[in-house]
Order: C-alpha cells, then structure tokens, then sequence
C-alpha cells in the first residue's frame, strides 16, 4: 500500500503497451461472447450468393459487373456487421476506463488490428466457399498475384476492412446498440444505390457522391481483375437471339441510291444476290417499288418486272454507271430478322453475326475505370485502404469526446 | 414576391398563405400568446419564429423537445427557403423529401410538447387529436378560457432562493478534500443553463459521507465536478492540491465506482482486475507485483473463490464488489460511489457498506450516493444534500453530520429529508428554497 502511495505520480502504462490489453480483450470476447458467429456466417452468405449467380459471374461484361457488385455487397455486409456494435455494447465501459487512464487511441488500434484478422479469415471463408461452389477464379492470371483469386481475395478484404472501420465509426458514436442498429441499413442502402456499377448514375451530383462510397471502389477494382474490358457484351446479342425477336418480321424500304452508297463492302454485293431468291412462299425477299415519299416526276417511268429484276441484278453484280439511273427507285425488303442474321453467317461464317454484335458492343461499353491494369487496380485498393483509415481516424476522434456523453 | 409571402407565411404564422390558412394560423399564435401569459412566459414570444418553441417547451414542462421543435422549425424554415430557391430536378425533389421527414419527426415531437402541455393544463389526453389537427381551437380556448388554468407557472422557477448564495469559500485543508463550487454550467442551443451553484464544503479524511438529493438535483453532476471528469467553475483541493491542474497525476488517486456494473463480461474476475491492475498502476509494477496486489484485493473484498468465474456469471452483491476492488486496485484517497448498492438486498447492501466503512476508517474519504440510507445510516459520518432551487439548479441544502442533518430538517430519517426538498409534483413536500435559504443563510453568518 504504501509503496503504491509512493509512486502514485510515477509514470502509467503509454498507449502502445494498452494495445495489449485491449486485444487480450477482444480475443476474449470472440471466445465466449458472440463474435466468433461471424466466421460460420461469412461462408453461408458466400454459399448463398454463390449459388444465385455462379453460372453468369465472370463470363462476360455483364457477368462481370455482376460478380463485381455481388462480391463486393457480401465483403460490405461482412464488415459492416462485424463491429457495428463493438463500442456502442460497451460505451459505459469504455467511458469508465477512460477515467482510468485508457488511451482512446489504444483501444481504436486494438480494434483496428483485431477487425482486420476478423476480415482475413472471413474473406478466407468467402473465397474457399466461392471457390467450392464453382465460381471461375483460376481461368486467368491476376495482376498483382500470379493467381487472380489472391488478388480478388485481397480486393475483398480491403472492401470487407474499409467496411469494418466504417461500422466501427457509427458504433462509436452510437450511444446504444439499437441506435447503431437503426442507421445501418441506411449505411448499406446508401453503399449500394451509389455503387455506380449495376446502377447507373446519370446525375453529376450522384457520380460525385458515388465517390465518397466504399462501394463503388470495391466494384472498380473486382471488375478491372476480373477482365471486364476484355470480355464480350452479351446484353444486345441475347435480346436479337431471342425466338420472338428472330420472328420478327422486316419490312423496310431502301434506295438504289443509299445502297450505292455502301456498294464498296462484298458485303452488300452478297447480301442482295442472297436476298433477290424466293423465300419459302415463292415472295421475293429484295423488290423495287416505286417509292412513296420520294417525289413522282424524279422517278423513272418502268416499274415492270423485268426492269426491276435487272436493277437487283445490277445492284448485286455492280455496274455503277448503269445503276445512277435507278438511283430514287426504292428496294423494298421483305424478310425476317432470322433471314437476315441466317444470311450474314452464311456469307461470313456460323457465329459470325455474334462475334460482330459482342465486339461491337464491348468497344461501346469500354470503361477506363474498369481497365484492367495493375495501376488501376492499386488506385482502388489505395482507396479502399484510405478508407479504413479515415474512418477509424473518425472514430478515435469521436471517443475522445466519450466524456461529453450526457447522462 | 411570391415566394417571399409564402416565406414570411412560413416563418411567422407557420402556416400557408390561402386566407383560411393565414386566419387558422393567426388565430393559433394569437391563442398562444394567451397559454404563455397564463404560464408566466411572455406573450409576444409566441410571434418568434422557433423561440416561441423553447417558450412552449418550458410551459409544457418538456424543455428538451421545445429545443428540438424550434431547431425543427429552422430546418424547416432553411430547406423550404432553398426548396423555392431551386429550379425543378432531382435536387429539389430530394430536398422536398427531406422536408417531409422533418415534418414527420416533428409531427412526434409535437405530440409530446402538446401531451405536457395537456398534463400542464390537466386535461383529457384526447385534446391531443384537436391540438395536431386544429390546433388553433385548443390554443384560443386554453389561452383566453376562464376555465383553463396551468397546475404550475414558468413563474414559480423565480424565487428568492434562486438569487441568493451564501458566498462563504470552505478553507483549504493540507488533508482531505476542499470542495469550492462557483458554477457547473451547461450550453444546450446556445443556452446557458445552471446546472450547480454555490457548493462549499470540506470533507476530513477518514470520512464517509451520504451524498442525498432528489432526481435531478445534480448529485451525478457534483460527483463529476468533484472527481475533476466534469470541470465545473470551481476549486477543488485533494490533501491540498489542485485537482484541476493537477488532474493527470490526481486521476489514479481516486476511484469512481458508477452505478451500473460497467465490466466486460467475458472476462474472469482475476482477468478483469488484472487488466485494471494493467491501467492504473504505475508501470514500474511488473507483473508478480500487480499479481500480489489483485490477490490483495481479491481478499479484501471476498472474491478469491470466484477468481476464476467469468464476470457475467456473478451474482449482483460480487459484481458490485468486484466493481469496487477494480477501482481500489490503485488504493485511491478519495473513493466515490454512484448507488453501489442498487439490486442489492438489506444484509448484502450492509456487509458492502461495512467494508466501505472499513476502506474510510484507513483515513480514505468515501462520498456515497444511495437511495436507500436509512439502512445503513449509522456507518456515515456526514451528509450533503443537494436539492433543486426554483430555477431548478442544483444546490447545497445542507451539508454537515447526521445529527446535525437530523436537527436541520426536523426529519428523523434520511428518506425524509429528500422528500422534504423533492417538488409537490415529484410526491416531495417542496421546500427546497426554504432549506437552501436557510443553510446559504448559516453559512453566511457562520
């Protein structure tokens, strides 16, 4: 007693040996309270997801969004639910020992280091369960790894990380767990309405605010690992594939003149010796008509049938000279969308229509963010690691005010 | 200029501006103005814009939610300002989303600013329907009503008490704890509010004391003021220094138990002081050292069988003692207690108090707060009562022995004395200002 008398001004533990203490805590609290649930959880999340989506994630632009968003909501919920509630279930405690010489910076690192170890094994679960389930993973190499799982693993932790010190901020300003709990779900709306992947944002305002989202730089760098500029796009392809729309019947009118205009391409040469054929009812796809909107006197005076098949003849064997005279008479098409696709893969060969669509289509989707370069994917994991510590920063700001709680 | 009407419509009659509108809104401020005379508030507040908020709130008995429903209305007031500022968009559709959620919010606190003034005016709660949907009808009839007459008046806080202090500073003394309390103040909205006046007292070493005092008299805010967590206008010197200046040193030489059991449960006795042990020790202490002092302490307060038992596995009395060791770890001079006794039956509460007695009777100074004392009064020494002045701010009542205490109210039993000093509507007999008066007056003259 007297000794403790004695050196009561003597000098009190500092705040990186409570750092100590406070994990010793933490570990205790994963033991025999309820932390350790959320190891078990991350994999049926993963296991869940994974069988909704592990047949369209990956394979294509759509697939990569897709798997993007899907991936990085399952780290964001992880994160989120792992210390929401960690200060705010022991804010009284906090404030106690705060009085008793606890350094507020000590037990912010405590949790900044045991939330990380909490997101690793979680993300280790995520990634065996989603490698289980078939998820494709292993087909190409990563940026920064030599095996893209490792670098989506990383990804996710980063988002799972960042996820977890933002919780961990609402949970210390959060005076009980009901509070915390209650501004959750508009956190995680919030995350995902302004991911700006899925969602398009088409408002200035709303692309500003998506990057202030830990969402959206979790979607840039899953998508730009999994390939998505280098993957086709599939979205307009299926909408043509599909039975109703290859049924859809083509009528259109086309001048000589506007085919002139494209006669250069093989292409059209082909296309119109194709079509000039009967079809299945003896109607011929291609035939002149006179054309309704031009004007009457700027058309030539035969419309008999001979002339007609001589200028389809001449459309398809090309005479150009011959041709300027039929230029105002209109070609009428009448065909199928199915006819026409049919005949561009006969000219070229099977598939060949859809490889044009997908490649057309991808070099219209191109996104820089997506861009699948080491640089890029480092950026977002800069911001994602910025994050984290801005948020943990906010959080050790707002319990050092603890003291000014009201009662 | 449209918008400017519809502005001034908004701000000052808080209402639209159709000419129904305009005479229901008028009529409303006009019926106001008759509740607040009534009340003692000044009638002309009910034409300010988010003030006559605070006013309402104070007549209603329900001050913090007069304080959100005038922050509210500035709300209100701002994004209906930069809703007619703005050309139609996204924009404005959010900020016209966010005004309906402030009239949502503000819907709930009307309900509860209106159902104290119900209680006020001791009316039916059903007036609470015609007060949210006509409110104007409610506000005439209870403002210019013969019939309608508040239970108590914002001018009853105003009295005699509340102005006079006994201005008499305690000495310091080399050994035990000097308590000169000016002020503890707190700003809510720009507000200042007395929340501590006039406190002097000295406390000798070796001294237990009851710290007694209704609800809301500030009993937790004197104890945060003594313990120098809730720096208050004031000077207080432990074993003759400044525990102000001198907080970082004086921090481990006193312990302060709160009232609830704020320990982790997932931690074992011997695990929890070890890690207080870990916190308030010097670290000069290594570890066989602060072994031997949490076995020291394990002893001292009976929980050595229990070492080993998580701490959510205890029963009340050992967390409460366990509680209590985790602050004596450090063997503080001053030892405040917050109801360490609260959940605790007759016989356990007394053995818990004998061992405080026994921690005081080492020359420690013990301040206790508990609202069950009469079963354990013959272990203090002395008692501070604090009680509420007409303003409602906490002040010394008396401070001295028990059977001086006993004398000064004319009340045999502890219990007594803060009923004595409790409100009529609190169930207390209301005479706090007549005590303080009395006890600011004894001090004065010595």
């Amino acid at each position: 007693m007297a000794e403790i008398a004695k050196i009561r001004n003597a000098r009190h533990r500092d705040r990186f040996s409570q750092v100590g203490i406070y994990l010793g805590k933490q570990l205790r609290f994963f033991i025999y309270q309820s932390d350790w649930k959320v190891l078990p959880m991350a994999g049926v999340i993963a296991a869940l997801v994974a069988m909704v989506i592990r047949r369209r994630i990956f394979l294509n632009m759509e697939g990569d969004l897709l798997g993007a968003f899907a991936l990085t909501c399952v780290a964001i919920w992880n994160g989120c639910f792992n210390s929401i509630q960690t200060v705010c279930r022991e804010r009284g405690i906090v404030k106690r020992e705060h009085r008793s010489g606890l350094h507020i910076t000590a037990y912010v690192a405590a949790h900044m280091i045991y939330q990380l170890a909490l997101c690793l094994a979680q993300t280790l679960i995520t990634m065996a369960v989603l490698s289980f389930l078939g998820l494709r993973f292993a087909d190409k190499p990563g940026f920064i790894t030599p095996w893209r799982i490792v670098d989506i693993g990383i990804t996710m932790l980063l988002i799972s990380y960042a996820s977890d010190m933002l919780s961990l901020f609402i949970s210390s300003i959060a005076h009980t767990t009901t509070g915390a709990m209650t501004v959750m779900p508009f956190v995680l709306i919030f995350q995902l309405v302004f991911s700006g992947g899925i969602m398009e944002l088409s408002q200035p305002w709303a692309r500003q605010i998506s990057k202030l989202t830990i969402s959206n730089y979790g979607i840039k760098a899953i998508a730009a690992q999994a390939g998505y500029n280098d993957d086709p796009m599939m979205t307009i392809w299926r909408i043509i594939d599909q039975p109703t729309m290859r049924e859809r019947p083509v009528e259109r009118d086309i001048t000589v003149g506007q085919l002139l205009e494209l006669r250069n391409s093989g292409f059209v040469k082909g296309l119109i010796r194709e079509l000039t054929e009967e079809d299945d009812e003896g109607e011929p796809i291609l035939s002149f008509s006179e054309g309704r909107d031009a004007a009457p006197e700027a058309l030539p005076q035969q419309s008999d049938a001979d002339k007609i098949q001589q200028a389809l003849d001449l459309v398809a064997t090309g005479d150009d000279a011959e041709l300027e005279a039929f230029r105002n008479y209109r070609i009428h098409i009448h065909s199928t969308v199915n006819e026409l696709m049919k005949t561009y893969d006969t000219l070229n060969h099977p598939g060949a229509l859809e490889e044009l669509v997908t490649d057309k289509t991808r070099e219209i989707n191109y996104s820089k963010d997506y861009a699948s370069t080491p640089e890029n994917v480092y950026r977002n994991w800069i911001w994602l690691g910025a994050f984290a510590l801005f948020f943990a920063l906010l959080a050790t700001i707002s319990l050092e005010l603890i003291d000014r709680d009201k009662r | 200029m449209n918008v400017l009407s519809l502005l001034l419509a908004r701000v000052l009659l808080d209402s639209g501006t159709s000419i129904l509108e305009l005479l229901l809104g008028g009529l409303y401020l006009i019926g106001l103005c008759g509740i607040f005379t009534k009340c003692g508030v000044e009638g002309w507040w009910a034409l300010v814009p988010m003030a006559r908020w605070r006013k309402l709130g104070a007549c209603a008995d329900r001050e913090p939610e007069g304080r959100t429903l005038a922050f509210l209305e500035g709300l209100r007031i701002l994004l209906f300002l930069i809703d007619t500022l703005l050309p139609a968009g996204t924009l404005r559709l959010m900020v016209e989303s966010a005004l309906i959620i402030v009239g949502l919010i503000r819907i709930i606190y009307l309900v509860r600013a209106f159902l104290g003034l119900i209680e006020v005016f001791g009316a039916h709660k059903a007036w609470i329907l015609l007060w949210l949907l006509l409110p104007c009808i409610p506000a005439m009839l209870w403002g210019y009503g013969r019939h309608w007459k508040p239970r108590w008046t914002v001018d009853e806080f105003r009295s005699e008490a509340a102005g006079f202090f006994s201005g008499s500073k305690a000495d310091v003394l080399d050994q035990g704890l000097t308590v000169n309390l000016e002020e503890r103040t707190a700003t809510e909205l720009f507000q200042k509010k007395y929340l501590l006046r006039d406190i002097h007292l000295v406390i000798q070493p070796g001294h237990m004391v009851l710290l007694l005092g209704g609800s809301g008299a500030g009993k937790t805010t004197f104890i945060n003021a003594v313990n120098g967590y809730e720096k208050a206008k004031a000077e207080v010197m432990l074993n003759g220094r400044n525990l102000y200046k001198d907080y970082k040193e004086l921090q481990y030489d006193i312990g302060f138990v709160p009232q609830g059991d704020l320990m982790r449960g997932s931690d074992s006795v011997l695990r929890t002081l070890m890690d207080a042990a870990a916190l308030r020790l010097p670290v000069s202490f290594d570890k066989a050292q602060r072994k031997a002092r949490v076995e020291e302490v394990m002893a001292i307060f009976g929980l050595t069988p229990v070492q080993n038992s998580l701490v959510s596995k205890l029963s009340g009395g050992q967390r409460k003692r366990l509680s209590i060791a985790m602050e004596f770890i450090s063997n503080p001079t001053l030892f405040i207690l917050d109801e360490p006794d609260s959940g605790l039956d007759g016989v356990m509460a007394r053995e818990l108090f004998q061992q405080l007695r026994g921690i005081a009777d080492q020359g420690k100074i013990i301040i206790v707060i508990t609202h069950t004392p009469d079963r354990v009064i013959d272990l203090f020494d002395d008692v501070i009562v604090l009680a509420k002045d007409a303003t409602r701010t906490g002040r010394l009542a008396f401070f001295g022995s028990i059977g001086d205490a006993r004398s000064f109210f004319g009340k045999e039993k502890m219990e007594e004395i803060v009923k004595s000093v409790n409100r009529q509507e609190e169930g207390g007999e209301g005479r706090a200002d007549e005590f303080i008066l009395r006890y600011a007056e004894e001090v004065r003259h010595g």
